[in-house]
């Protein structure tokens, strides 16, 4: 009975301890935009999608970026240390000429700088 | 005090709250009453609610909503009772990037309601209650107007609404009483075309009722339902999981004590079951507390 119990903490405790090991690796998915979709004037582009790492992750960011020139349109960060994030924003399309954006997820693995990435691109239509 | 011992106590413990395009619903109806007493009464009511917002089961935004309404109850006749309720609403939003807060004056309000049923025993306490009302919701809250998202960011809804109420009460012992009430609340559009789904409440509470010294305490445990309407943009539905439409159930326990002045309350709420914006909002506890003072009806 002894052994089973700390069996049983030794392997609670070992789970836990590989909980909080750094991510090597993150799935990124996108709920919204749809790929190529077409956002109309003054219409809101919705990001939304969910980031589920291997381990801790040490936060991440959205940009909303203009494809072409590479502005950054806007942009969120969270430094938030999770396993999974849940990602939800929005930006107001007031592009005076058709615009393709590109909505990027970056997602810091770990302290040392490693990354992922994960994108989707929509056509913003101008008045 | 018999008077208010008579009771049921129609006190606004809810209002028609914004809703969250991303997120959040609230019930649109009220509950209870003191629609047996001859007075008047004015007071506060403090309600806390706060949700979740999901994707894949990963929690992305956090809402609390803490409304504070001025509620005041005229007295019209032995039968016609007039209530107003005036909101002001804290909301604070949390997601994974940032913190909002908003805050200022919600809608306004207004319910007429009308005894249709009063039935007594002899010792002149209510046996058969039965009330039916109608009211409005004004556009007194700053709203959303341009962009249609975060519109639970906002104290108002900018429509009008109007709201059906009916209540019921059966006595059946010397300190329990059923108490039934159904609601129906049809909400109207603002100016930026978004309309909130219609909705209704069905709610029914057992109520104890117990003479302590010169107070008088009451408490009522039961069961509200609540259904919400998909809202809509100019006339287009929105996405599923974003139109605010779902069902919750909710068990809810208040005790009340009723002073010779004063009646305090605190009710509170737990989600039972629930399923709004397709699973991915979820509704979290609820607790209000209400201090109401009495104004002898001289009339």
């Amino acid at each position: 009975m002894k052994k089973t119990f700390i069996l049983i903490i030794g392997l609670v405790l070992f789970n836990a301890c590989h909980k909080n090991d750094p991510a090597t690796a993150a799935s990124i998915e996108f709920e919204e935009p749809i790929l190529n979709d077409t956002i109309h004037y003054m219409d809101s582009l919705h990001a939304e999608g969910s980031i589920v790492g291997n381990g801790k992750m040490q936060g991440f960011s959205l940009y909303f970026i203009d494809a072409a020139s590479g502005t950054i349109l806007e942009s969120e960060n969270s430094s938030a240390v999770e396993s999974e994030y849940a990602f939800h924003s929005h930006w107001h399309n007031v592009v005076m000429d058709t615009t393709v954006v590109t909505v990027k997820v970056t997602v810091n693995l770990d302290k040392n700088g490693a990354k992922s990435t994960a994108e989707r691109q929509v056509v913003c239509l101008p008045q | 005090m018999k008077t208010l011992s008579l009771v049921l106590l129609l006190l606004f413990s809810k209002g028609a709250l914004a809703c969250d395009i991303c997120g959040g619903v609230g019930p649109n109806a009220s509950i209870g009453v003191l629609a047996n007493s001859q007075f008047h009464t004015v007071g506060i009511n403090n309600t806390f609610r706060q949700f979740n917002n999901s994707l894949n089961g990963i929690v992305h935004t956090q809402t609390t909503v803490c409304q504070h309404d001025l509620a005041f109850r005229w007295q019209v006749n032995p039968r016609i009772q007039f209530h107003c309720m005036a909101p002001y609403t804290f909301i604070q939003r949390k997601d994974v990037f940032s913190s909002n807060l908003n805050q200022g004056i919600g809608d306004v309000q207004l319910l007429l309601n009308g005894t249709l049923l009063k039935q007594h025993d002899t010792t002149g306490s209510t046996t058969n209650f039965i009330s039916i009302g109608a009211g409005l919701k004004l556009p007194t809250g700053a709203y959303n107007k341009g962009i249609l998202m975060y519109q639970n960011l906002y104290p108002g809804t900018g429509s009008v609404d109007a709201l059906l109420i009916i209540n019921g009460f059966r006595k059946i012992n010397k300190v329990f009483g059923l108490q039934m009430e159904g609601s129906y609340c049809r909400k109207g559009s603002n100016q930026a075309s978004y309309k909130y789904g219609n909705s209704q409440q069905l709610s029914i509470s057992a109520i104890a009722n117990k003479k302590l010294s010169t107070y008088r305490f009451l408490a009522n445990f039961g069961i509200n339902y609540d259904h919400f309407g998909a809202s809509i943009v100019k006339n287009e539905a929105l996405a599923v999981g974003q139109n605010n439409a779902g069902y919750q159930v909710q068990a809810k326990l208040g005790f009340y004590l009723l002073t010779h002045r004063f009646m305090w309350s605190m009710i509170a709420y737990q989600p039972l079951t629930q399923n709004l914006n397709n699973g991915q909002t979820t509704t979290r506890n609820t607790i209000q507390f209400n201090i109401q003072y009495f104004i002898k009806n001289k009339s």
